[in-house]
């Protein structure tokens, strides 16, 4: 990402200059195109030198953001055997990994330029709720496991030989669970677990398709700011004191704003037996873990987590 | 022989790998050898097809009856895995089956498929632009190269290195069509351009651009989708240590086309809508398959 960023503040000034004007022109350009890459010909070869500066960055978004009022997007529909709505009971902050210019980057698709959730990310969430209840249900069996949650996990995705020959089998086998933080109950978690997410043998039965927003506009992108105070105290652990002495250091990033509907597709696998009660186990795990535990960046601070329509 | 030419068009991404990479991605999408163009191989496409029309067939009379979908699969290749009277109550649909796909050798008068699956090439590559989200690019290579196998007749479209062909004018801002960071001049496309456009009988006609093979080239190897996977430590809620990787796919909204070599004597056509390629699970590689009349 550096070195493209680079070569970029290295094309001929004549040329980035044509790209500002034709970006300042743009009615529907691809958000994530404008994020990671034709925003800096906003900048002069000597802000990108000395080194841009978030904020000043930051501003320059936020306007080009401002002014696509006349932005017009598709947002693709797949058919599904299952499909449910959820809003965005906070901001949602995803992909801050990738880098950019913000410092923190920001998730948006590939083609269609807009955010959205991988369905891998939703799988990996119903997955960790099922282990998560599995585990809350025979945790006095996992005391003495070094890393009980990776035991377990290991466990339940073995082949059907190992998986048979485990004591937790006969365990969990006819028993009914309560699903975390919710009501819900499943029977024999351990072989519903197998068929929804698929062993080291067998894929699983559920696909998880990537959740689309039901409506988007450049305007729903909202900049953020996280202010660490104790900036010296987080960057090198048990040296310096938290001392009030520091500064602030404001730090900005993207997120989805509150209240964004998505939309949540589940389907069988072309393979599988379409059970429907599967579906059902899927659709109420990937619920629970949306509105509990949530998906994205700082989920401890409430960033991520949905609720009802 | 018969041809049947089908249109696939990308609604998810698509991952049909190569297995591990020596590039920067570790899980590359396969290429051909000669132009570095993604395809998907005629056996990936045909795998999908079969695993598709043996479901059909096992739901319609199997499902219910306690037999699994990989006993039918044995028993179309190989033969004596079901119960002779439930292999004499769905016959004729063996025998399709059979006829359609071939079988393996162990089965008496073993024969290969009466279709042949051809590889799939790209014909229409999405890439980012400051218009319209998304512009569909193609080049003159590609273009004959299609032209060429269903038996058209379309001349060579002349396109130089800084210009792009334009279905429409509406995607050009101020004449020019920027495509990623690089900037072309806008020129309306002629009328066999647009009538080779009309024929694919696409929703998005007017994202349609022609560049020049050497650019549109750079585009496919280089502007693929590239998505970073990570395992979460469930233990301590971080990464697993060396657990992130990253892999290739063609992105959403690309459409590659196929041709279908077909025995006289059989009648047989692609489902509308399958899954291909890997990370099914996780909503990768669904497809949209139309057949396009020449």
């Amino acid at each position: 990402m550096k070195s493209r960023l680079n070569s970029f503040s290295e094309l001929p000034a004549g040329f980035k200059r044509q790209l500002s004007e034709l970006l300042s022109k743009a009615k529907s350009p691809h958000i994530g195109l404008v994020f990671y890459k034709v925003l800096v010909s906003k900048f002069t070869e000597d802000e990108l030198e000395n080194g841009l500066k978030a904020e000043r960055f930051a501003r320059e978004l936020d306007a080009t953001l401002k002014e696509l009022t006349d932005y017009r997007v598709n947002i693709p529909k797949l058919p599904c055997k299952k499909s449910f709505e959820l809003k965005t009971a906070y901001r949602l902050a995803i992909g801050m990994g990738y880098p950019s210019l913000l410092e923190n980057g920001f998730l948006f698709h590939h083609t269609y330029g807009i955010p959205y959730i991988p369905g891998e990310t939703l799988k990996g969430l119903a997955r960790h709720v099922l282990l998560l209840s599995i585990y809350e249900e025979i945790k006095e069996k996992l005391a003495s496991t070094q890393e009980p949650l990776n035991y377990l996990d290991k466990y339940l995705s073995s082949t059907e030989e190992e998986f048979s020959k485990n004591s937790l089998t006969e365990t969990l086998d006819r028993t009914e669970i309560s699903i975390i933080l919710s009501d819900y109950k499943i029977r024999e978690p351990h072989r519903v677990f197998r068929r929804i997410f698929g062993t080291q043998e067998k894929r699983g039965e559920v696909i998880f398709l990537d959740a689309f927003p039901k409506k988007f506009n450049p305007q729903d992108l909202e900049l953020d700011i996280m202010n660490p105070h104790y900036a010296g105290y987080y960057t090198e652990k048990g040296k310096n004191p938290p001392g009030d002495w520091e500064n602030p250091v404001p730090i900005k990033f993207l997120t989805l704003k509150k209240g964004t509907t998505f939309v949540f597709c589940l389907d069988y696998e072309p393979l599988g037996e379409e059970e429907p009660e599967l579906l059902e186990h899927a659709y109420n795990l990937l619920r629970i873990g949306l509105e509990n535990l949530g998906v994205g960046g700082k989920k401890a601070k409430g960033y991520g987590w949905f609720e009802a329509v | 022989m018969k041809r049947k030419t089908y249109l696939i068009e990308v609604l998810t991404p698509l991952h049909v790998g190569a297995g591990q990479g020596l590039s920067h991605v570790d899980l590359p999408i396969m290429r051909e050898v000669h132009t570095g163009f993604p395809f998907v191989p005629g056996s990936a496409i045909k795998g999908s097809a079969r695993e598709y029309a043996l479901r059909e067939v096992w739901k319609r009379h199997l499902a219910n009856s306690g037999v699994k979908l990989s006993d039918l699969d044995e028993e179309v290749s190989k033969g004596k895995k079901l119960k002779e009277d439930e292999a004499e109550k769905i016959k004729d649909d063996l025998e399709y089956l059979r006829s359609v796909f071939g079988t393996a050798g162990e089965l008496e008068e073993g024969s290969a498929g009466k279709v042949s699956f051809g590889d799939a090439s790209i014909l229409l590559f999405p890439v980012r632009s400051l218009s319209h989200i998304f512009l569909l690019v193609t080049c003159p290579y590609v273009i004959s190269r299609f032209a060429r196998t269903v038996g058209m007749d379309i001349p060579p479209q002349k396109v130089g290195d800084t210009e792009a062909l334009c279905y429409s004018m509406e995607i050009a801002i101020d004449k020019q069509v920027v495509l990623e960071e690089f900037v072309f001049k806008a020129k309306e496309a002629g009328e066999d351009f647009k009538k080779f456009v009309d024929l694919l009988g696409i929703g998005y006609k007017h994202r349609v651009v022609c560049v020049s093979d050497t650019v549109f080239s750079e585009l496919v190897q280089n502007y693929t989708e590239v998505q970073t996977h990570v395992r979460i430590d469930p233990d301590k809620g971080t990464v697993a240590s060396g657990a992130l990787w990253t892999s290739e796919y063609l992105p959403a909204e690309s459409v590659l086309f196929v041709n279908l070599f077909l025995d006289e004597d059989i009648e047989y056509s692609l489902p509308g809508e399958m899954w291909l390629g890997g990370d099914m699970t996780t909503g990768k590689g669904r497809v949209k398959l139309r057949e396009v009349k020449t």
